[in-house]
């Protein structure tokens, strides 16, 4: 496992020098790998499929013509999903006088392919999982945000700092006071914490 | 990873620590196992005798439980892989640069032939005339066109 992480590291280092170097084609491997990633960032910021795809999309082009800005040595992961969530952001705030996230709120639009369907976490009922879609949605955007990358994502406090270009001690606090208006919402929605 | 705010050891800043306010902070890094050495025992001291962070902890657990299984971490873009919009997106630039370096010398080789052929001077004329006049159109249609869409108030808005 810890070889094939290696390798997988060295081998993306090298697409990466190529695309640097204007090689578009070395640029799938990437793309195929982080989609998916980019993806669930993407739908859980903007509430939206066809948005998400566009911005996923917009995030990799992106990405390729500002190439020179990144650091092969560095994690890309960190470095495509702070243009992600840029990308996110400005979109949300253009969205923002057109049409608000309850109105993409009808339950989760999409069938995901559930990574842990295979592990000890047995899949979320398609009622617990549109109550709690809606709660993010009714989140604020700086709120949603610490949760799809904290919760979802499961990104550590560091990776976060780097991405949200805040202070650990802030991500830490902004992940506290998100938690705690999902929690409020989901109890004024008829949900029952302990 | 060790947190960056404080130093390790050091008490809660931003609040009352012998209250819960000053443990914000710890609260959400201990549910995410981030927390540490002194700052660890120093939260688990405060959690022992606190219900009220005890229910939180429990609460936030609970909650992060629930949106991991969301299956968001990785989950398949619905329509099949973006590589085939990118990939047109990144590599057409390049394809209209070649497209407009090769269209350039060819332009420039005709115009040489044309001015160094034997044809006579009526010919040269009625043919330079001829090629100026669509150039002159094609450029004004251009014009028209790029002015009409930078003016237009509606292109932002999805047809």
């Amino acid at each position: 496992m810890w070889l094939g992480k290696r390798v997988f590291a060295e081998v993306e280092r090298e697409l990466l020098w190529k695309c640097r170097a204007g090689d578009w084609k070395s640029y799938e491997p990437i793309v195929r790998a982080y989609e998916g990633r980019l993806f669930g960032v993407a739908i859980g910021l903007v509430h939206n499929v066809d948005d998400a795809r566009d911005l996923v999309q917009d995030t990799f082009v992106r990405a390729f013509k500002s190439m020179d800005l990144y650091d092969p040595e560095r994690p890309f992961l960190g470095w495509i999903l702070c243009v992600c969530r840029n990308l996110c952001i400005d979109f949300l705030r253009r969205r923002r006088f057109g049409r608000s996230l309850e109105g993409d709120q009808g339950g989760v639009p999409f069938q995901v392919a559930d990574p842990n369907a295979q592990t000890d976490r047995p899949a979320l009922d398609e009622e617990t999982r549109s109550l709690i879609w809606v709660a993010l949605g009714r989140l604020s955007d700086e709120h949603r945000e610490v949760v799809v990358l904290k919760d979802i994502q499961d990104l550590e406090y560091g990776e976060m700092a780097q991405i949200l270009n805040i202070p650990q001690g802030t991500v830490a606090s902004r992940v506290y006071y998100a938690r705690r208006a999902l929690r409020e919402i989901l109890e004024g929605m008829g949900v029952e914490y302990p | 990873m060790t947190p960056s705010h404080r130093p390790p050891g050091a008490p809660p800043t931003g609040g009352d620590f012998e209250t819960c306010e000053g443990f914000r902070e710890d609260l959400a890094r201990y549910v995410d196992d981030e927390l540490q050495g002194a700052d660890l025992v120093r939260f688990e001291s405060h959690l022992a005798d606190c219900t009220e962070c005890q229910r939180e902890v429990a609460v936030f657990r609970s909650l992060k439980g629930e949106l991991q299984k969301m299956g968001l971490k990785k989950p398949d873009v619905p329509g099949g892989s973006v590589w085939d919009g990118v990939n047109k997106r990144v590599a057409r630039p390049a394809g209209w640069i070649f497209l407009v370096i090769g269209v350039v010398i060819y332009l420039a080789y005709a115009v040489y032939t044309f001015i160094t052929s034997e044809a006579n001077l009526f010919e040269q004329l009625a043919t330079g005339f001829v090629v100026v006049g669509f150039v002159v159109l094609l450029a004004s249609v251009g014009y028209e066109r790029i002015r009409s869409y930078r003016t237009d108030p509606y292109k932002g808005v999805e047809k």
